[in-house]
């Protein structure tokens, strides 16, 4: 058992560990990952590296921080720092109350009575840690013995913090539009669940009431704020401010503000036969207001591909979005032959035959509120604009670790590197003691401190 | 005369000139050891360094944010935060005064490259506004002026001991040079440490994430462990002297790669406040 305890907090083990650790993000950086890549450009990824692509399939580096190698890896990490972290808290205890060590340094004979000394080292800012019949330790900042295991234990609690987190983390996000319920249960825009954790649910259902954005000057976004209500299975409502770095913590859930948010156009279509065909538009408004925002759309029913565009103000004279103006193509899209060539491949020929998309604009039409017009064989009317907003709910167990966490490292850095302990040694011998000192990092620094305190035992130092 | 941008601007090449001149002060003053060089530098650089405090002030000012929006004002901050950093630092460790040969340089580097990036003014996003934001800025250019003091001494240790250049015989003996930046890289490992959790707490008011692998992110990450990797190498195997430096010169490269190229080849949240648009 001692063994398998030495080889694990071998010094080599220990950077061999931190390296693969380091190794693994690396690797995580350079191969798209799939929480942050979307599954379009990872694909192409792989056709463009396809060497690289066995690989990453095989151990699945393309979702590098769930595969299974890691987390083992992770946890091999987490259980040699937690046993570094308690050898290391035995000998932080020995050096800060033990005798120390025997030999500590260069020692001086002062013929001096122990209350000079203990009184003499206190303005020193010496603190007395030990003392028996011969040996009298002093320690200025004793607990600064203390940083290597508070850093250590930082990391744990951190790390064990966001595993907690990543596997029971519940997080929803929702595109509401001004007036509409996401009612409890409802399928999400977009969900992520921790391993552990089950379809997300929300405890009440939300509805968006008002959306409100401030511009600056520049048409650059100021602020993005959204009042929403929590409707309970009763029917009670309760009304919530939310705001970008003002979020809601209600019924165990954290709600913020999402960044993206934009208008949404009720646009009816009409046929010959007058047949209607409503359609929701959905956009991300513009960045500024001589530019458009966009969005492509299908109906059931319309046999063209809808391309829409809207300018948040018709004049393009403010980003208000109040007098919007909406532009709506039709669009039929066919593939149509490039060309054909000849190729080898081994010893049979292969025809390549490469084609491209080409798009037909089948109707063009622009439209303010309460506007209508033709639109290739339809007429398509804006009865209605109304805004939208991203708002992400999050359930999360974790996060106190998480900065508990932060905050020991923070602590523990501190001590080890602003303070560092030093010791001064009294050893009784006849009717005087020798005295020697030692610091525990960065000695260069401090040396002058023994030299001032042996100064002020003088004139009775006998070296 | 009316026209910030114009103002600002001539400020920062004011400051420039200035710092210029007590780079070529200090160098003489500590290479040739003349003494009333090596002061006057420090005068003229106290100067550089009021001006230059002056230019931020009024953008800060003109623009109603810190100076983190725009490289121009970052890589400008970052100069004026190194410069304040060393003169505080040389105040209680007088030993490092010959670190001015590179923080002055340094300093003039850095401002001189933020002058000819572009200065127009960009309005702070709501996801920016935010008191954790200022810590994670201040945090982060704190660890990189504490940073260029240990590069200081690690170029230092190395050419003292490799070549016989005269003037480095000046230099405290290279058991001191080692420990100062074994120190200041202890210093500089701490505020990067700082930045990151105030990051990650800004992240999660922001986003409900305090973590994300967002590149930035990654590459901070990397840096910090390899610091990490630098003082238990210190610590633990008995690391010091020449192999100790290079590995803290490597250390350095990773921080700058993290706060100033990143950015610029990656898309990045990160991003947001250093788009040039």
């Amino acid at each position: 058992m001692d063994k398998l305890k030495h080889i694990l907090l071998s010094r080599n083990v220990i950077l061999a560990l931190i390296l693969v650790l380091l190794g693994s993000i690396f690797i995580g950086y350079v191969i798209p990952q799939q929480f942050t890549t979307s599954e379009i450009d990872l694909e192409e990824w792989k056709h463009i590296n396809p060497l690289f692509a066995v690989l990453t399939e095989a151990l699945g580096l393309h979702h590098m921080y769930t595969t299974p190698w890691f987390v083992v890896l992770l946890m091999i990490f987490l259980f040699i720092l937690l046993l570094s972290t308690f050898e290391q808290v035995k000998y932080s205890h020995r050096a800060t109350f033990g005798a120390g060590d025997k030999e500590v340094g260069h020692e001086v004979k002062v013929y001096i009575a122990h209350e000079q000394l203990l009184s003499t080292l206190k303005k020193a800012g010496y603190v007395k840690t030990f003392q028996d019949a011969i040996i009298t330790r002093f320690i200025i900042h004793p607990w600064g013995y203390w940083g290597n295991v508070l850093l250590h234990l930082g990391i744990v609690v951190l790390v064990i913090s966001s595993l907690v987190l990543v596997i029971t983390e519940q997080r929803g996000l929702l595109h509401l539009v001004e007036g509409e319920m996401y009612r409890s249960g409802d399928p999400w825009l977009l969900e992520q669940t921790g391993m552990l954790a089950d379809q997300f649910i929300l405890p009440v259902s939300v509805r968006l009431d008002k959306v409100d954005v401030d511009y600056w000057e520049t048409d650059d976004v100021r602020h993005i704020s959204t009042v929403v209500s929590f409707i309970d299975k009763e029917g009670g409502s309760r009304q919530y401010h939310l705001g970008i770095n003002k979020t809601v913590n209600s019924r165990g859930l954290r709600v913020y503000q999402g960044r993206t948010y934009g208008n949404s156009f009720y646009v009816e279509f009409k046929d010959k036969n007058k047949r209607e065909f409503p359609l929701i538009i959905q956009i991300d408004h513009p960045r500024k207001r001589d530019k458009a925002g966009y969005g492509n759309f299908f109906v059931e029913g319309i046999p063209f591909e809808i391309k829409a565009k809207y300018y948040a103000d018709a004049k393009k004279a403010s980003m208000s979005g109040n007098d919007p103006l909406l532009v709506i193509r039709l669009v039929t899209i066919e593939q149509v032959l490039k060309g054909i060539s000849q190729k080898k491949s081994g010893t049979k020929p292969q025809l390549n035959v490469e084609t491209e998309k080409m798009e037909t604009i089948a109707g063009e039409v622009s439209l303010g509120l309460g506007e209508s017009g033709t639109l290739g064989p339809y007429t398509a009317m804006l009865v209605h604009v109304s805004r939208w907003s991203e708002i992400i709910f999050v359930q999360s167990s974790g996060m106190t670790g998480i900065f508990t966490g932060f905050i020991i490292i923070i602590t523990g850095a501190c001590f080890t590197y602003f303070i560092p302990p030093r010791e001064f040694h009294a050893r009784k011998t006849g009717n005087g003691y020798s005295v020697s000192w030692k610091a525990s990092r960065f000695e260069k620094f401090y040396e002058s401190e023994f030299e001032e305190i042996v100064k002020r035992l003088e004139p009775t130092v006998r070296s | 005369m009316n026209n910030p941008a114009l103002i600002d601007t001539g400020l920062h090449w004011i400051a420039v000139i200035i710092y210029a001149i007590a780079a070529v002060y200090n160098a003489v003053g500590v290479i040739f050891n003349k003494e009333k060089a090596e002061r006057r530098s420090y005068h003229i650089a106290v100067t550089g360094l009021l001006i230059h405090g002056i230019a931020l002030v009024y953008r800060w000012i003109a623009a109603g944010h810190g100076p983190y929006m725009v490289r121009y004002e970052v890589l400008s901050s970052n100069a004026w935060v190194a410069m304040f950093l060393f003169f505080i630092f040389v105040k209680i460790f007088p030993k490092i005064r010959q670190a001015s040969i590179i923080m002055f340089s340094a300093t003039f580097l850095l401002i001189a490259i933020s002058v000819f990036q572009n200065p127009a003014l960009k309005k702070v996003p709501p996801t920016l506004n935010s008191i954790w934001l200022v810590l994670h800025v201040i945090f982060i250019k704190i660890s990189l002026g504490t940073l260029l003091i240990g590069l200081a001494f690690s170029i230092f240790y190395v050419m003292k001991k490799r070549t016989g250049i005269h003037w480095l015989q000046r230099l405290p003996d290279i058991e001191t040079m080692d420990a100062y930046a074994y120190r200041f890289a202890g210093f500089g490992f701490i505020f990067w440490t700082n930045a990151t959790v105030s990051g990650a707490i800004w992240a999660y008011q922001s986003w409900g994430r305090f973590w994300g692998w967002d590149p930035i992110e990654t590459w901070s990450l990397m840096t910090w462990i390899f610091f990490g990797i630098y003082l238990h190498l210190r610590r633990f195997f008995g690391w010091n002297g020449e192999k100790a430096a290079y590995f803290f010169m490597l250390c350095f490269v990773m921080s700058i790669i993290s706060l100033f190229f990143v950015s610029l080849i990656e898309t990045s949240i990160h991003s947001e406040y250093f788009t040039e648009e």
